[in-house]
């Protein structure tokens, strides 16, 4: 079973998973970093991508699974087929999306709905991050990056889930704030 | 800016402002991770993304012979100025040690980061830190926005010596003296990666690397003016 699951047992998996979600990273990182030259020379062979292809797939597919890992999206079972999966899927979705993107017209607005900075904007919102307080960074991070529900977190402080739930609103406001000083020409 | 505007837009209800928050975040904290997991594979596995494992390129079985004749030739040389350098000093390896991890020159770097024009405010916290010596918050935030400019390169280097991790500040020395853009930063790398060496425990390699040193350059100067000290 272990030779299906990038060598780990289902309790190592497990150790795996609740160390990622008490932020401990270096087990994922040493379990997924060491195999990512096979998964790329496998996909790289199946689907006759190149090196850069086949890199940027499964470093995405990387990022995804360790999201699906912190939402108990994935179960052990047989994660070497689900990750080179993911993978192709992400590779099929790159070609895609560079093509649609070549094919779409110059003056062509992007979708509403979606928050896609532009390299100016990513600039600004570095600069009104650094300037949060580390506890509103790591409020903000916990609740909008990692998904932890506002209870847990009143939880891992002892507080009420008001006085949380009133603290992100603060600090959302104060990088809004931030935001709005740095954009001023 | 539009984006932006959007987010500070008085009028947008907060369901909306939850789900524009969580996908700038998203983004933001991905691409940290995809930098920080290349640097790891590039640094630990030696998988970059365009080379690869494809980085080595075969060599033909004449240019080895001329590689290994290069090699002797170099570690000849290295030999007999090492010796001649280990006469000027009877120390032993923790001796060396010690002379290297208590060097201090008061910091003369600092000057040289007040005075600079910072654009970057992480960049900018991060030389304030450096000033006051808070090394290894200068490590956290350098790290976390990294950089090909030399100063940056420096300070960091300079700031994992301190924190003493010899083997992070050597390979970055390593770096900086390999960037042949101007002479800034290239002396005191150079001597900043031999002093790495030595308070690492590695005389004999701090002693190589030194021999490969001009003998009339600053670098090499001052480290004598260690050594003797």
């Amino acid at each position: 079973m272990e030779d299906k699951n990038f060598g780990l047992t289902e309790a190592t998996f497990q150790n795996m998973v609740n160390d990622l979600k008490s932020g401990k990273e270096e087990l994922f990182e040493h379990i997924f970093l060491s195999q990512f030259e096979k998964s790329i020379a496998f996909i790289k062979g199946r689907y006759k991508m190149t090196q850069g292809q086949a890199y940027d797939a499964c470093m995405d597919s990387l990022i995804e699974f360790r999201r699906c890992l912190l939402l108990d999206k994935i179960a052990y079972g047989n994660l070497n087929y689900l990750f080179t999966k993911m993978a192709s899927q992400r590779f099929f979705k790159n070609v895609k999306k560079d093509n649609a993107y070549d094919e779409m017209p110059e003056n062509m607005e992007i979708v509403d709905d979606e928050m896609i900075l532009y390299s100016d904007e990513k600039i600004i919102l570095e600069k009104a991050w650094a300037r949060l307080g580390q506890n509103c960074q790591d409020l903000l991070k916990k609740y909008y990056y990692l998904n932890i529900k506002l209870k847990i977190l009143a939880e891992q402080d002892s507080k009420k889930p008001e006085s949380i739930r009133k603290q992100k609103q603060r600090c959302l406001n104060t990088l809004r704030i931030n935001f709005q000083s740095l954009m001023k020409p | 800016m539009k984006n932006l505007k959007k987010l500070i837009d008085p009028n947008l209800d907060e369901q909306k402002l939850d789900q524009y928050m969580s996908q700038i975040l998203q983004e933001k904290f991905d691409q940290e991770l995809k930098d920080k997991y290349s640097k790891k594979l590039s640094e630990k596995y030696n998988l970059d993304k365009e080379a690869g494992s494809e980085r080595t390129m075969p060599a033909t079985k004449k240019s080895w012979v001329l590689y290994a004749v290069i090699a002797f030739c170099l570690s000849l040389a290295a030999f007999f100025a090492m010796k001649k350098l280990s006469a000027k000093s009877s120390l032993n390896p923790e001796e060396f040690k010690m002379m290297a991890i208590t060097y201090d020159e008061q910091n003369p770097f600092q000057a040289k980061v007040l005075t600079r024009n910072v654009v970057d405010e992480v960049k900018f916290r991060a030389f304030q830190d450096f000033e006051n010596e808070n090394f290894l918050s200068v490590v956290e935030k350098l790290e976390a926005s990294p950089s090909e400019n030399k100063e940056d390169l420096f300070l960091l280097a300079y700031s994992h010596f301190k924190l003493g991790n010899y083997k992070d500040a050597e390979q970055i020395f390593i770096n900086i003296g390999l960037q042949d853009s101007d002479d800034n930063y290239l002396a005191e790398a150079r001597f900043y990666r031999v002093m790495s060496l030595f308070a690492d425990g590695k005389k004999e390699e701090g002693m190589i690397a030194m021999s490969f040193l001009a003998k009339d350059s600053w670098e090499y100067t001052e480290l004598l003016k260690v050594i003797n000290r």
